[in-house]
């Protein structure tokens, strides 16, 4: 496997309880190359969104190790982590977590309020450009509630592409979607991350989200079966 | 974007949650620039009362005795621009002519022409020579106007001290009968007087020229008033340049002896008006007869009731008032014996050896009078061995060793003598009668001075409270003239003599006006400390508001972080926001502040008027004080956001991203140790609280006050775990609408943190209001207790005009009480007299810094009696122990006299404590250190310093007589006993009150001030219930989903309701029941040890208001939030 993909190594986390612990992962272990997209299903329940935590930073594990891009996040400072996390990990959320107080422009641009030596303008020059790529040049200046669900997605997408991640994960993004929503946004986010050669990790419920991945593997009791690679990929 | 844009985007955005937060950053400045602004504006109000008082004036020159008005002009001449005016200002009694109505402590300005125009009085108003202009404060306790007659008492000063054996004291009193021609307002000259109180003073204003003429004292003055004189210092040293022997109340007399056949002899006696010379000025006069070089002899003269023979029997001769002479011999004076007398031997004129038939060697006896402090005349007898008889010629010829007397040397014969002491005219025969024609005041015995002091001055018998001499008798060097000598001694003299060591004070009233307006109370401090919980509470409402801010926002906190925003800049971001929400807040609590001050100040003004006794207050806005309380609140202010800031600091990005409440996070461990932490702290608070309420059943004073707190803050501790752990405990929900009510109250755990911050909000309000009003004091029957306040004292009785005669003892009475049916009750009541030198009022009743407080004389009798309560004393003997005021009669190694004060008037204000010196100046202009030994408890002297009288008598000697007297009357008599007395003693202006009463007028003032306190507090909980209502809306906002649930389960609204408001009622009943009670528990000794009434009615009666209100404000913020279809909650859920 390249450095530059995500390495996951024995990963277990355990939560404690009145009696033994929870053990919600158990030894999982997976790899993706830049540039392609895993999907992880399972279950509610079953640790998919512990696991996306986890590979995101936002927990850390009991034991085993994630490597992003060849290295270790878990071994840095809080700040420093937060730092590693703003400028190598994408988010898109279920819940599109749009701030309303800010137009859609500005919402794409809150992760570069983490970065001071960034060039305001050449940010803003990004976003437009991610807005667009996502059909929205026309909407930059609306606010979320003006905005459709799967635009307020769009915006998420674009939000989470804005400091060129390495690694974009996605927690059941077209959950709140219909179909037809749900089908473009998938499309876009694959594309785009493809496009980025970003590894993109997909935690969904859906199958026809998981089959435009480049692999699918499910999660229960904790352990991960092996990924079943899309026919064609 | 920049953070910038995303801050304002925020407050903007969020701008109604941010409402209420900045509404509590508004009362948190309001309150405290307001406190500010009421200290700043009574300070500038006393100001303005003190420079209106002294009608311009800058200094003043006062006097215990009379100088001449002369050293007015003299000093007027001295500076271009110095304005210099003389007065004759007294204190004394006023009564309406035509009615009963009577008033006490009244200022009498006589004055001239020049005095009104200094003090801005209009020509038309000046007081005619046979009226009188009052005041209004006067014509409201007279009930006077124009044209009515009103009646003056004073007691102008005396020439000769009353208190000593030449002094007069039979007609101390001058009642003038005169019309009132105006009465002038309260304002301007109207409201003249040289001490600064807020209260207006009780004025007459009559003519100077008249006032002198019936008081047979023409031209002379006991004030200059002062304007244009660049310092106190300055005008010291041209009151030294200007001041003659005569201003001192000296004169040089020459006189002339024939020591032989054809010889002259000179001298002169430096004399004093008062008959004796004043201690300072004895030592001056020496002084400067060193300095000049001038020949010296001291004489005491005393008059001898009789002279006679040791042993004779009692028909036998002896002469009669005689002057007896004891003289220093000293070259060049001629001695009047040959040699030096010994101690306890006598020379006789052989006019007197004749009458007596004595020779030397044989033994004789001298009878006279001495005077004790109370008035009252004991005769002394004196043995003494004749040294020799001499001729009455030559120095035993020397009428110059008597000074002048008016009324004896004036007679033209022996029967016509008109001393202040009884006589027996019987025994004055004809050859007396020759003598005093011939010789006069010649005295017809002479012993030596050290003989003399010892019968007649003696320190340790107070006999030299005015002086030890006579007169000092001053000679020319060899081959020089008298006259020469004289202008010597005269010049060094007055280069010695410090106009202040002889009465003549210098005062920079307008400096002195200004120090104390000042305050005595620091008024900032008091209000910011009355509005502390108000500030506390608007700062809590603050924390509480921007956690519910950040609750709410804790998906875009977890957005933010997860992003990659570093957790540092995350919680900036929010701080900034936080910042500019306390930012505008503050700014909105600038007019706010002016308000609040205003209304505080109208509170002072009518409400609370018993604090300050003063319509006089105003608002004066002080860009300072907005500047440092707006900069100070918003300080606060980004406490309490940084504060609720913390929260964040324990939450993981996924628990905020989710969305989660911290206290669901919590696992179970987490929970078990939480349990411990609090089971653990509440047995150390309940061991504080038992530790703090023993010792406070076991001290008093700030002490007690101290562990008051102390027990206070921990049994709230102890009932608010107990509360905190009651309602995160799980219990089985019982079905039916108990079950509804048990499943709000079990609501209460979810954010368990939010509601017992709410619940804390609440209980410390409820504290401080329950706790403040069972302070509220009342005298109660314990404070008539030997050793309570008033000392078992039931009644306190003041003069206007200084009893010369000790009505404690029955000479004391037969002079001041007349006989009559009273007489009997009169001499059966035990009374003691105390000394009072005036000065400035140092209780809680005056707003001014007291600089220089008033203090009374305590007599041995009531030193030995002992009693009252007292906070803390000095004492280090068991004797002292039981009986404290011996620590009066104790000396200091560096001379400060030991002194008494009440603990409040020591400590709130003249911001002392034990052991603190209070330093003031004595007769002579010296200063004096008071050393508190001796802090009394709640007691009837909270206006004036305590000292023994026999330091009194040292240190004050000029202030004659008693003016404050303690009455143990017995309670069921104590009506009559006071009327008896006012009568008796009438005409000194005798105003006597119950003890219960002078404690209840300063009670009033701390009563006044718990109000104020209260009501503050009270604010406070006001905020408290809004906290309550706010978390209310918040919870019933996060659980409509729930409370859906609960609708589409068949609940009414009102079932729902009930939830929310069970939710609510755990918060504020739980909160006002703590409070409550550790408030009670606290307050319990204290309540106890004193007897106190504790106002329970309206304290539950307070409590249950608020109750109401705060459930009225739930139930509305309730409503307002379940107002919307529960179906559509549902569905987002």
């Amino acid at each position: 496997m390249s450095a530059a993909g995500l390495l996951v190594r024995d990963l277990t986390r355990e939560y404690a309880t009145r009696g033994e612990p929870l053990r919600v992962l158990r030894g999982v272990s997976f790899s993706v190359e830049p540039g392609r997209s895993l999907a992880i299903m399972g279950p509610s329940g079953c640790g998919k969104s512990t696991l996306l935590h986890i590979v995101g930073t936002l927990a850390a594990p009991t034991s085993g190790s994630v490597r992003i891009a060849g290295g270790d996040p878990f071994v840095l400072a809080e700040s420093d982590l937060a730092r590693f996390r703003n400028a190598t990990i994408g988010f898109v959320f279920q819940e599109h977590y749009l701030l309303p107080q800010c137009t859609a422009l500005e919402n794409v641009l809150i992760p570069t309020l983490a970065q001071r030596a960034s060039s305001a303008h050449d940010a803003e020059v990004r976003a437009r450009a991610l807005l667009a790529r996502v059909g929205l040049a026309e909407r930059a200046d609306h606010f979320p509630a003006e905005l459709s669900g799967g635009e307020r997605q769009r915006v998420a997408i674009a939000r989470a592409l804005i400091n060129a991640p390495t690694l974009l994960l996605a927690d059941e993004p077209t959950g709140n979607l219909d179909e037809e929503f749900a089908s473009e946004i998938a499309a876009l986010l694959i594309g785009a991350a493809r496009d980025a050669g970003a590894v993109l990790l997909i935690v969904t419920h859906s199958r026809a989200l998981a089959a435009l991945c480049d692999a699918v593997c499910e999660l229960r009791r904790g352990r991960l079966t092996e990924p079943g690679q899309r026919a064609g990929a | 974007m920049r953070r910038r844009t995303l801050i304002l985007r925020s407050v903007r955005y969020y701008a109604r949650t941010h409402a209420a937060a900045a509404a509590g950053a508004l009362v948190g400045c309001a309150a405290l620039c307001g406190a500010l602004l009421v200290g700043t504006s009574v300070s500038a109000s006393l100001r303005a009362v003190a420079l209106e008082r002294l009608c311009g004036l800058e200094h003043a020159v006062e006097s215990s005795r009379l100088f001449d008005a002369r050293l007015a002009r003299d000093l007027a001449a001295r500076w271009p621009n110095a304005e210099v005016a003389a007065a004759l200002l007294l204190r004394g009694g006023a009564q309406s002519a035509a009615g009963p109505q009577r008033s006490g402590k009244v200022q009498i300005v006589a004055a001239g022409a020049d005095f009104w125009r200094l003090v801005g009085l209009p020509s038309e108003v000046t007081p005619p020579s046979d009226g009188a202009v009052i005041n209004q404060a006067l014509a409201d306790e007279l009930h006077a106007a124009a044209g009515d007659e009103i009646l003056l008492r004073v007691a102008p000063p005396a020439v000769i001290p009353s208190e000593s054996l030449m002094g007069r004291r039979d007609a101390p009193i001058q009642t003038l009968r005169v019309r009132v021609t105006a009465v002038l307002p309260d304002r301007g000259p109207g409201a003249f007087e040289l001490s600064p109180s807020q209260r207006p003073p009780r004025s007459a204003f009559l003519d100077l020229a008249e006032i002198q003429r019936r008081i047979r004292r023409p031209d002379q003055v006991n004030t200059l008033a002062v304007r244009g004189v660049a310092s106190a210092e300055e005008l010291r040293g041209g009151l030294h340049a200007c001041a003659t022997p005569a201003d001192h109340g000296l004169r040089i007399a020459p006189h002339a002896l024939a020591p032989a056949e054809g010889a002259t002899f000179e001298y002169a006696a430096l004399e004093s008006e008062q008959m004796v010379l004043p201690a300072a000025v004895e030592r001056a006069a020496l002084e400067a007869a060193r300095q000049a070089g001038v020949p010296t002899s001291r004489v005491l003269t005393y008059l001898a009731n009789t002279i006679r023979r040791a042993g004779a029997a009692p028909d036998a001769a002896s002469v009669p008032y005689s002057i007896v002479s004891a003289v220093e011999t000293a070259p060049p004076f001629p001695p009047i014996a040959p040699g030096e007398l010994p101690i306890g031997q006598a020379v006789l004129n052989d006019w007197t050896a004749e009458r007596l038939a004595a020779r030397p060697g044989d033994a004789i006896e001298i009878t006279y009078y001495m005077l004790d402090p109370g008035g009252r005349l004991r005769t002394e007898t004196r043995a003494l061995i004749v040294a020799a008889v001499v001729p009455l010629s030559a120095a035993a010829a020397d009428r110059g060793l008597t000074p002048a007397y008016p009324g004896i040397n004036d007679a033209r014969r022996m029967s016509d003598w008109d001393p202040p002491f009884p006589i027996d005219y019987r025994r004055i025969g004809s050859d007396d009668e020759e003598y005093w024609d011939a010789h006069g005041t010649t005295p017809k015995l002479f012993i030596s001075l050290q003989t003399g002091q010892a019968f007649w001055a003696a320190e340790e018998h107070g006999a030299a409270r005015f002086g030890r001499l006579t007169s000092i008798r001053i000679a020319a060097r060899a081959g020089e003239a008298l006259a020469a000598a004289v202008a010597r001694f005269e010049k060094q003299l007055l280069a010695e003599l410090p106009a202040e060591s002889t009465g003549l004070l210098v005062r920079p009233v307008r400096e002195s006006a200004l120090a104390g307006a000042r305050g005595a109370t620091d008024f900032a401090g008091l209000f910011i400390g009355f509005s502390m919980f108000l500030i506390a509470s608007a700062a809590l409402l603050l924390v509480l508001l921007q956690r519910l801010s950040i609750e709410q926002r804790s998906r875009e906190v977890g957005l933010l972080l997860a992003v990659g925003t570093p957790p540092r800049v995350a919680r900036r971001l929010l701080l900034a926001e936080g910042a500019a929400v306390a930012a505008v807040g503050s700014l909105l609590g600038v007019p706010a502040a002016v308000g609040y001050a205003w209304l505080m100040l109208a509170g002072l003004r009518t409400l609370w008027r018993g604090a300050v006794g003063t319509s006089r207050l105003g608002l004066h806005v002080s860009a300072a004080d907005l500047a440092f309380g707006t900069v100070a609140a918003l300080a606060v202010a980004l406490l309490a956001t940084l504060w609720s800031l913390r929260a964040l600091r324990a939450r993981s990005t996924s628990d905020l991203l989710a969305g989660r409440a911290p206290e669901t996070t919590l696992d179970r461990h987490q929970l078990a140790a939480r349990a411990y932490r609090r089971g653990l702290w509440r047995i150390v608070s309940g061991a504080a609280a038992i530790a703090a309420l023993s010792g406070s059943m076991l001290t008093d004073g700030a002490t007690r006050a101290g562990l008051f707190f102390a027990a206070g803050g921990a049994l709230l501790a102890v009932l608010l775990l107990t509360l905190a752990g009651r309602t995160q405990q799980r219990s089985t929900l019982p079905s039916g609408r108990g079950g509804l009510t048990r499943l709000g109250f079990r609501n209460a755990a979810r954010r368990h943190d939010r509601t017992m911050l709410t619940t804390s909000l609440i209980a410390c309000a409820t504290f401080l209001v329950v706790a403040v009003g069972a302070s509220r004091h009342q005298p109660g029957a314990d404070a008539l207790r030997r050793d309570g306040g008033t000392g078992g004292f039931a009644l306190l009785a003041e003069t206007d005009v200084p009893l010369l005669y000790d009505p404690s003892t029955p000479e004391g009475r037969d002079e001041l009480f007349p006989s009559g049916p009273d007489r009997a009750a009169l001499d059966s009541t035990p009374i003691y007299a105390l000394r009072r030198r005036p000065g400035d009022d140092a209780s809680c009743l005056n707003l001014f810094r007291p600089t220089a407080p008033a203090i009374l004389g305590v007599p041995p009798a009531l030193i030995a009696r002992g009693g009252f309560s007292f906070a803390a004393t000095r004492a280090t003997t068991p004797g002292q122990r039981a009986n404290p005021w011996t620590l009066l009669d104790s000396t200091f190694a560096d001379g400060a006299i030991p002194a008494f004060g009440d603990y409040n008037t020591v400590v709130w204000l003249l911001h002392l404590g034990l052991g603190g010196d209070v330093t003031v100046r004595d007769d002579a202009g010296r200063e004096v250190r008071l050393r508190i030994v001796g802090l009394l408890s709640g007691s009837i002297f909270q206006s004036e310093l305590l000292v023994s009288e026999r330091n009194f008598l040292t240190r004050f000697p000029q202030q004659p007589g008693y003016s404050v007297l303690l009455i143990d009357a017995p309670a069921a008599t104590a009506g009559a006993a006071a009327g008896q007395l006012e009568n008796a003693l009438g005409s000194y202006g005798c105003d006597v009150t119950p003890s219960l009463d002078r404690i209840a007028s300063y009670l009033v003032v701390e009563n006044t001030y718990l109000s104020t306190f209260q009501m503050l507090g009270g604010l406070g909980l006001l905020l408290g219930t809004l906290g309550t209502a706010a978390v209310v809306l918040r919870n019933v906002l996060e659980r409509r989903g729930e409370l859906a649930l609960l609708a589409a389960c068949g609940y009414t609204r009102a079932d729902v309701r009930r939830v929310v408001l069970s939710e609510s009622a755990l918060m504020i009943v739980g909160g006002l029941a703590c409070g409550a009670l550790a408030a009670v528990l606290a307050t319990l000794p204290n309540a106890i040890s004193n007897a106190r009434h504790v106002p329970w009615a309206s304290l539950l009666g307070l409590l249950a208001l608020v109750a109401a209100a705060g459930l009225g404000a739930a139930w509305a913020a309730a409503s307002a939030a379940l107002r919307a279809p529960l179906l559509s909650a549902l569905r987002t859920n």
